[in-house]
């Protein structure tokens, strides 16, 4: 005969975690790496770009995709 | 420049990365993954057409889900920074012709460069090659520069547009450096 399946038993630390909190941390965290990630990026581009007309657009671009697609990441969330 | 000085009388000449087809090959992963999550959908609704029970999971998994469009955002931001560090590394990594040399300046990764540059009175040959297909059709191709030295070393322009005007420009530069050095001797010696 076979046994029902019980749930995993949530560990003690997040017990008591509210999980809107916990998603907003995780969410803040990458948002944090996402940054740091562009300031480097942005750094490369105007120092080591030549002046080039390409670099401001390329950034101007990466920040305005990143903007659209964490919108409809973060649409309708709970939060 | 930032990454070297020009000598006096240097000029630069030509900047060349490489070809837009390079490009795209290095971003087409991306493109590919970006619809993975999509496969990955009809992938389970084949499998819930044989288990009945786990239907209410698939109808979660549409857009109208915030849970899903948070996965799915979430993934194609990752995908677009990837993509968007490839660009970077495709435009970043070039190599400069002067009237003097050639410069490879190549970007490893972030915080990473390297900058080489060979002296074009030091050439000894200039090889292309264009192999394949898409190269053929499209134009773009490696070139191979020999220089001379104890250690001789092989310097590489690869998959870069219109290789044999690029042979081209750098022996015509070789020819002009002889032409100057040969005025200069003679008119040491009048």
């Amino acid at each position: 005969m076979q046994e029902p399946l019980n749930p995993l038993p949530v560990p003690a630390f997040l017990a008591g975690a509210n999980v809107q909190s916990v998603i907003s941390i995780i969410l803040l965290a990458l948002a944090a790496v996402w940054l740091v990630y562009t300031v480097v990026s942005a750094y490369h581009w105007l120092r080591y770009g030549h002046r080039s007309a390409v670099a401001i657009p390329a950034l101007i671009t990466h920040v305005a995709v990143s903007w659209l697609l964490a919108s409809y990441a973060g649409s309708g969330l709970p939060l | 420049m930032e990454e070297f000085q020009l000598e006096e009388g240097e000029r630069v000449i030509r900047t060349v990365r490489k070809h837009w087809f390079a490009l795209l090959l290095s971003l087409l992963p991306y493109a590919l993954l970006a619809f993975l999550p999509t496969l990955l959908i009809s992938f389970l609704t084949g499998m819930a057409a044989a288990n009945p029970g786990t239907a209410p999971l698939l109808q979660s998994l549409t857009p109208g889900n915030p849970w899903f469009r948070l996965f799915l955002g979430l993934w194609w931001l990752s995908l677009w920074i990837g993509a968007f560090t490839s660009f970077t590394q495709y435009y970043l990594n070039h190599w400069v012709i002067t009237t003097l040399r050639i410069v490879r300046i190549r970007q490893h990764g972030f915080f990473a460069r390297e900058v080489a540059s060979f002296h074009l009175i030091r050439v000894q040959d200039v090889t292309t090659e264009v192999n394949g297909i898409f190269a053929d059709l499209l134009g773009y191709g490696h070139v191979r520069v020999q220089t001379a030295g104890t250690a001789s070393k092989n310097f590489v322009m690869d998959g870069i547009d219109d290789p044999q005007g690029m042979r081209d420009l750098i022996m015509s530069e070789i020819a002009a450096q002889y032409r100057d050095k040969s005025a200069t001797f003679i008119g040491m010696h009048t």
